[in-house]
């Protein structure tokens, strides 16, 4: 029997130094101050690391960070992909994506359902040379989608590591999301740009301003001829709102008030859209159209219609709007650029992209910022090539689609060099420096979720966290001191190593530590003493019936046992399901709640019946305090 | 110091009483759940955003909600959290979430330029994901249910794991029937905190019904009278119960007053369960597995 407790008292140690190992990071990193973290980072960077990979790591709701979920565009990437687009392609685009809305269903797949609702096989998009059938162009789509993924995570990757973030974590979650998880972010905003951030850059040259014009007055025409005469007959003269817009509007020669168009429209609602006054070109730079901003979408819907797409076929070419980056007049106007569909050269020759401060000498960029980009030999040619063919002409430089400058080609550029210039601040510049040289995103990504937590509210919540469980720790000990007396102190100090191994255990398995985390931790402390709790009971139960003492320790621990192992196990089943289906911090919870439910049982069953065995086995006792 | 030793209170007699109270709390819960058009789930759920602002001097809801209506954003749901200076503000799945924040900070920053603010907290969920969090969400309750169900099957009798169910039911529903009544949001945590109160109702009534096997096993099969058994049971743990619903108690208020603003309806929800779980499992739990018994007899 003695050596029998020597044996397990043996073994409780080891566990206890063990647990001490593995806490030994947490506990030294958690004593060191921010200096000496910095101190030993730059001395040692490699202890360090080792130090912070071995300690509890904090979730982002305790030390402040971003969470973004962003999902791949797959309707963006089947529109880039498809060739021979008819408007029964763009219809079940749409429906698709409406379809959709709130729901988690393959959308290749429901694609192809309703282009097959409408007599069309998906094949007619996508097919090539090695893939005629159906089944090969599905399979093809959805290998694109999980490549664009996969590269997605890759640049994204890229972008992150250059923005300096400590440890981030960056993973797949499901067929078309990315997790993105960053510590200790300042400015999210800069964030969100960062990773939202497509990052297309495109050279593209903008339309002769003669050409612009002509088809900016036919399109005004045609929109004249869709209001009413009577309304057109109100000319450019009069009421006038400020000498600027006066201007603007005389190049069109119309002025009416924008709702009158609506009015003769009655019970015709596209005949909303024709307007008057819907865009104008700029006085100072002919090769401009200037767009109210309020009527951004009304435009966007016009130039779609057919009429309008076949004026600008006839009389540019391959040619579409681009809107511009910036709104100018105080936010009043959006630019629209007419340039040639057709790509100079594209952001994937990019080598390198560095931010640096505009000219001092050149006024236009003195006191702003601008990227430097450097292109590869190939780049170089096609750059060289593209501005020596175009002299005078105005290259557009394109940055998702929207045209961010158009300068006009002064000389051949031989150095294979180029500037976006007029950024306001040097983090705009960096940033899209960053994103340059990461490349762009095979297709569009959205935000579909994001959880940030400040640093001061991290903060706080470790603090509260930490004063709750200490505070509860201490008064469920208290209690189980003042009802069951010395056999209650010994459950306090299982409930104490209980808590210890958690923590150890956590360390071990690299787990993160989470708000609701400490919500479960705590939450063991009240739950963990039950197992004392219905020991003891048994035990007065049995020295009630006046067994000797070590008869009742032996009967309440016996009985007891296969109570306290059915009533955790149910919980550890609510813990294990909930791990399975729960996300981020509730994961946490769960994890503290497995863990702690294991402890408990080890502490509260073997470690406190070591002890009493120890008391037995060395004192006479008498009475059993409990 | 001992309470609730050698009790005979007679439970199962006045069980009726029980029924009578938890069948009333079930249907003011169901009522109140009704009225209300089903839980009130937050935006982990519905998808929306919420950003939590702290200012550094007091706040009127007023004036932010004022400079929000310029934004379109009358309908955002504006309340003090916590402090007098610290706000959350909550917009539906309406309002684009890639946005919402930039277009929230600077209508607040040109409004109140006397009293400068920092973002404490964001969350944005898309309404895609609020759906599936949704789905999850149901889905757990439902497989811990099951498994639970299977285990205590295994474990014990079937008429053991009906009444361990339906005190689970209950549980739930009445939890839920709180938190409607109160009208206090159903966000992820407070699903983590019913399924906690899941495990831990569950606790509870499976050390009775241990204790009723187990006596059901050392009296002889002629004398047993099943009403009795499970009474002295209940009684023969009372005391278990009420000191583990104690302790748990305790730490749970604890985390209620001390934990923080963010926690706290998390604990609200583990105080409301524990409180009703204890109950169940004395009150409802055991007494049912005799009117099964009688029932099939």
């Amino acid at each position: 029997m003695k050596t029998n407790t020597t044996a397990r008292l043996t073994f409780i140690l080891a566990v206890l130094a063990l647990a001490l190992y593995l806490l030994y990071p947490t506990i030294r990193l958690s004593m060191m101050t921010d200096a000496e973290k910095t101190e030993l980072q730059k001395n040692d960077p490699d202890a360090f690391n080792t130090l912070k990979s071995k300690a509890i790591s904090l979730g982002l709701d305790l030390q402040g960070g971003m969470h973004v979920v962003l999902e791949v565009d797959i309707r963006e990437l089947l529109d880039k992909l498809a060739k021979n687009k008819n408007p029964v392609f763009v219809k079940s685009l749409e429906e698709t994506a409406a379809a959709l809305k709130g729901k988690d269903d393959d959308f290749i797949t429901v694609f192809n359902e309703k282009l097959k609702e409408k007599g069309m096989n998906i094949a007619r998009y996508y097919s090539a040379s090695d893939r005629r059938t159906e089944d090969k162009v599905l399979s093809y789509l959805h290998t694109q989608t999980e490549e664009a993924v996969d590269r997605s995570l890759e640049i994204l990757r890229n972008r992150v590591d250059q923005f300096g973030v400590s440890e981030p974590t960056i993973q797949k979650q499901g067929s078309s999301r990315i997790i993105v998880e960053l510590a200790g972010v300042t400015n999210p905003q800069r964030v969100r740009k960062l990773i939202g951030k497509t990052a297309l850059l495109e050279f593209k040259l903008l339309k002769d301003p003669t050409i612009t014009t002509n088809v900016a007055t036919k399109i005004n025409n045609f929109i004249q001829s869709k209001i009413t005469p009577s309304d057109s007959s109100a000319t450019a003269s009069g009421e006038s709102k400020d000498s600027t817009s006066t201007a603007l509007e005389e190049l069109f020669g119309v002025k009416e008030k924008a709702d009158s168009a609506s009015s003769v429209a009655a019970g015709d609602s596209s005949a909303n859209l024709f307007e008057a006054n819907l865009f104008f070109q700029s006085p100072y730079d002919r090769s401009t159209l200037l767009v109210p901003a309020d009527k951004e979408n009304k435009f966007k819907r016009i130039i779609s219609l057919p009429e309008i797409q076949k004026i600008i076929a006839e009389e540019a070419g391959s040619a579409e709007f681009l809107w511009g980056s910036k709104k100018i007049q105080n936010g009043e106007y959006l630019q629209v650029f007419l340039v040639n569909k057709k790509q100079e050269l594209s952001g994937e020759y990019i080598v390198d992209a560095r931010p640096q401060n505009g000219s001092p000498s050149d006024p236009s960029s003195a006191g702003k910022f601008e990227v430097s980009l450097t292109f590869s030999d190939e780049g170089a040619k096609v750059f060289a090539r593209v501005t020596g063919a175009n002299l005078q002409k105005r290259l557009a430089i394109i940055l998702d689609n929207r045209v961010v400058l158009a300068p006009t080609l002064q000389a051949k550029i031989t150095s294979g060099r180029a500037r976006i210039t007029g950024m306001d601040t040097f983090e705009s510049a960096k940033d899209l420096s960053i994103v340059l040289k990461a490349g762009a995103l095979p297709a569009p990504v959205r935000i579909i979720e994001e959880r940030t937590v400040g640093p001061s509210l991290g903060h706080d919540s470790i603090v509260a966290g930490s004063y709750s469980a200490i505070m509860g720790l201490i008064l469920v000990m208290v209690f189980m001191a003042l009802y069951y007396k010395f056999s209650g102190v010994i459950a306090d100090f299982a409930l104490f190593l209980n808590i210890f191994f958690i923590m150890a255990v956590m360390a071990s398995l690299g787990a993160t530590l989470t708000l609701p985390g400490i919500a479960g931790i705590i939450l063991t402390i009240g739950m963990a003493v039950d197992a004392n709790v219905l020991i003891f009971e048994r035990v007065r139960e049995e020295l009630r019936k006046g067994k000797t003492i070590r008869a009742s320790l032996d009967q309440g621990y016996g009985k007891a046992f296969i109570t306290i192992l059915d009533a955790n196990v149910t919980t550890f089943i609510a813990g294990m399901v909930l791990y399975t289906y729960g996300t981020g911090p509730i994961k946490g919870f769960a994890v503290t709640l497995m863990i702690g439910i294991v402890a408990s049982m080890f502490t509260a069953i073997f470690v406190s019946r070591v002890i009493f065995n120890l008391i037995l086995e060395n004192t006479k006792v008498t009475k059993l305090s409990i | 110091m001992e309470f609730f030793t050698n009790t005979n209170y007679d439970i199962v007699g006045k069980r009726k009483i029980g029924y009578i109270l938890s069948g009333s709390l079930i249907l003011i819960s169901i009522i109140s759940l009704i009225l209300h058009g089903g839980p009130k789930y937050n935006i982990d759920f519905t998808g929306g955003s919420l950003l939590q602002l702290k200012f550094e001097k007091d706040v009127a809801i007023q004036d932010i909600r004022k400079a929000l209506a310029t934004e379109n954003m009358k309908d955002a749901e504006i309340k003090h959290f916590g402090a007098k200076n610290e706000v959350a503000i909550r917009t539906g799945v309406e309002v684009d979430i890639e946005t919402v924040g930039h277009t929230i900070e600077n209508a607040i920053k040109k409004a109140l330029l006397d009293n400068p603010f920092s973002v404490e907290r964001v969350e944005k969920v898309g309404p895609k994901v609020g759906h599936e969090l949704i789905i999850d969400a149901l889905l757990a309750i439902l497989w811990s249910m099951v498994l639970i169900l299977f285990y205590i099957m295994w474990r014990f009798e079937f008429k053991f794991s009906i009444g361990a169910i339906v005190a689970l039911a209950h549980d739930v529903t009445i939890t839920m029937g709180i938190f409607s009544v109160f009208n206090i949001e159903i966000s992820a945590p407070i699903i983590a905190a019913i399924l906690t109160i899941v495990g831990y109702s569950l606790n509870d009534t499976i050390v009775v019904y241990d204790r009723i096997r187990e006596n059901l096993k050392s009296t002889s099969k002629r004398a047993a009278d099943i009403s009795g058994i499970v009474n002295r049971s209940i009684n023969e743990t009372l005391s278990r119960t009420i000191m583990t619903s104690g302790t748990t108690l305790i730490v749970v208020v604890v985390l209620y007053f001390f934990g923080g603003e963010v926690l706290r309806t998390f604990a609200e929800a583990l105080i409301i369960g524990i409180v009703v779980g204890t109950y169940s499992s004395i009150f409802i739990a055991s007494p049912i597995v005799i009117d099964w018994k009688h029932k099939k007899a």
